[in-house]
């Protein structure tokens, strides 16, 4: 896994923008070559962009001058404003970037290795799994279930419908109760 | 064929047979869009899209296997000792074809081969500062500053069906489908699970050998589906 931060900075009065935002290019640059060049023989692999939230934030900040030396070689160096350039309220901005574990992938990644069932069915329709009462069609539109094969049932006034199903972890199943296959 | 021997047949299907019960067979042998009849069954067979074969099944299964949907309607209910390795498959005209696999077999190679995704989540901020003071040169300095950016995080999602219980998963799913591997005497169907591509606008055949003869169908993959 990769993580790539890439950060360009304006200040209009001072501070090294030019910088910055040459470091931001090079950065972000090296995270689009970096996914071309990460090509797979699996035609089904896909990549997914997506957002993962804006933050948006304001800070101040107030030097007070110097008031104490700290000595370095070749002299002493007032370390109060020493603080003063290289700090920026904005690194607070920053913080949740720093940390890989709150991307959001990262967690998913960690998650528990589970498959969804996409059920579409009239919403009073009861739902039986494994001959077991599992709810109404209408609280069921999204079930999250662990690896196996189920027996799923949906009874409604009008008949009921049956088929095997197969969940596999990390895979979306749809099923539609309107849809009977004429080979099963 | 004497009812002794039939009964032996039947019985022996019933001990050693494996899979599941397959599918339920369509009306006749003709209902499939590519039939043949031999001396002691008829045979009615299609070969999946890769489309449909995404559809019926949970598995990725076109991943690396042409699936062909079979039905065997034996003669007068004359008992048949059936099973998927009686079948093989070549392209039309050429002499070397390929027999089925067995579900456990490719469940593992799935599993093995399972992919996961790319995800790349953009995180974009923008932020407002305003400093004041003066600094340690006695200069005063401040202003308003702004600074906008993007944190890119590039990372690989877990291959989906990659645990050992998806694994097993696969495998039932595939022999519960599978062409039954017993000695029947009332029609049946299942899938059979052939290693390769489906390659577009080509001509399959799919050889049924039995004691009585072979039987050879004609199968044409779908122009509409090429994956």
């Amino acid at each position: 896994m990769v993580y790539t931060l890439a950060q360009g900075v304006r200040r209009r009065l001072r501070g090294p923008s030019m910088i910055a935002r040459k470091l931001a290019v090079l950065l972000f640059a090296a995270a689009v070559l970096g996914i071309a060049a990460d090509k797979s023989d699996d035609p089904g692999r896909k990549t997914r962009v997506r957002l993962g939230g804006i933050s948006v934030g304001f800070g101040y900040a107030r030097y007070g001058g110097p008031f104490g030396y700290l000595w370095y070689p070749g002299g002493y160096y007032p370390y109060r404003s020493w603080w003063g350039p290289y700090y920026s309220p904005f690194w607070d901005l920053y913080a949740p970037l720093y940390y890989p574990g709150f991307f959001p992938g990262y967690l998913r990644e960690s998650g528990p290795g589970i498959g969804e069932v996409r059920l579409t069915a009239p919403e009073k329709a009861e739902v039986f799994l494994n001959g077991g009462y599992a709810g109404i069609a209408k609280d069921l539109k999204t079930m999250w279930l662990e690896p196996g094969a189920y027996d799923l049932e949906v009874r409604t006034a009008a008949g009921a419908y049956a088929r095997r199903i197969y969940v596999l972890s990390g895979k979306k199943l749809r099923i539609d109760t309107a849809e009977q296959e004429a080979s099963r | 064929m004497s009812t002794r021997f039939a009964a032996i047949l039947i019985a022996a299907g019933a001990l050693f047979g494996a899979g599941g019960e397959g599918l339920k067979p369509r009306a006749s042998a003709s209902d499939y869009p590519a039939s043949a009849t031999g001396a002691a069954a008829a045979i009615g067979a299609t070969l999946l899209t890769a489309d449909e074969a995404r559809s019926r099944f949970s598995t990725d299964v076109s991943r690396g296997y042409l699936v062909v949907e079979v039905g065997v309607y034996p003669k007068d209910g004359a008992p048949i000792d059936l099973g998927p390795g009686d079948f093989m498959l070549r392209l039309a005209g050429r002499e070397d074809s390929i027999r089925p696999v067995g579900p456990k077999a490719i469940a593992g190679v799935l599993q093995k081969s399972a992919s996961g995704d790319r995800e790349i989540t953009l995180y974009p901020n923008v932020g407002v500062g305003y400093e004041s003071g003066r600094g340690y040169d006695g200069i005063r300095r401040g202003g308003w500053s702004t600074s906008t950016g993007v944190g890119v995080g590039i990372g690989d999602t877990r291959p989906p069906a990659s645990t050992d219980a998806d694994r097993k998963t696969m495998e039932m799913e595939l022999a519960e489908q599978q062409l039954p591997e017993k000695v029947v005497t009332a029609p049946v169907a299942g899938y059979l699970y052939l290693p390769g591509k489906v390659k577009p606008d080509r001509q399959y055949e799919l050889e049924y050998q039995s004691p009585a003869g072979k039987v050879v169908v004609r199968l044409e993959q779908k122009r509409a589906d090429t994956k």
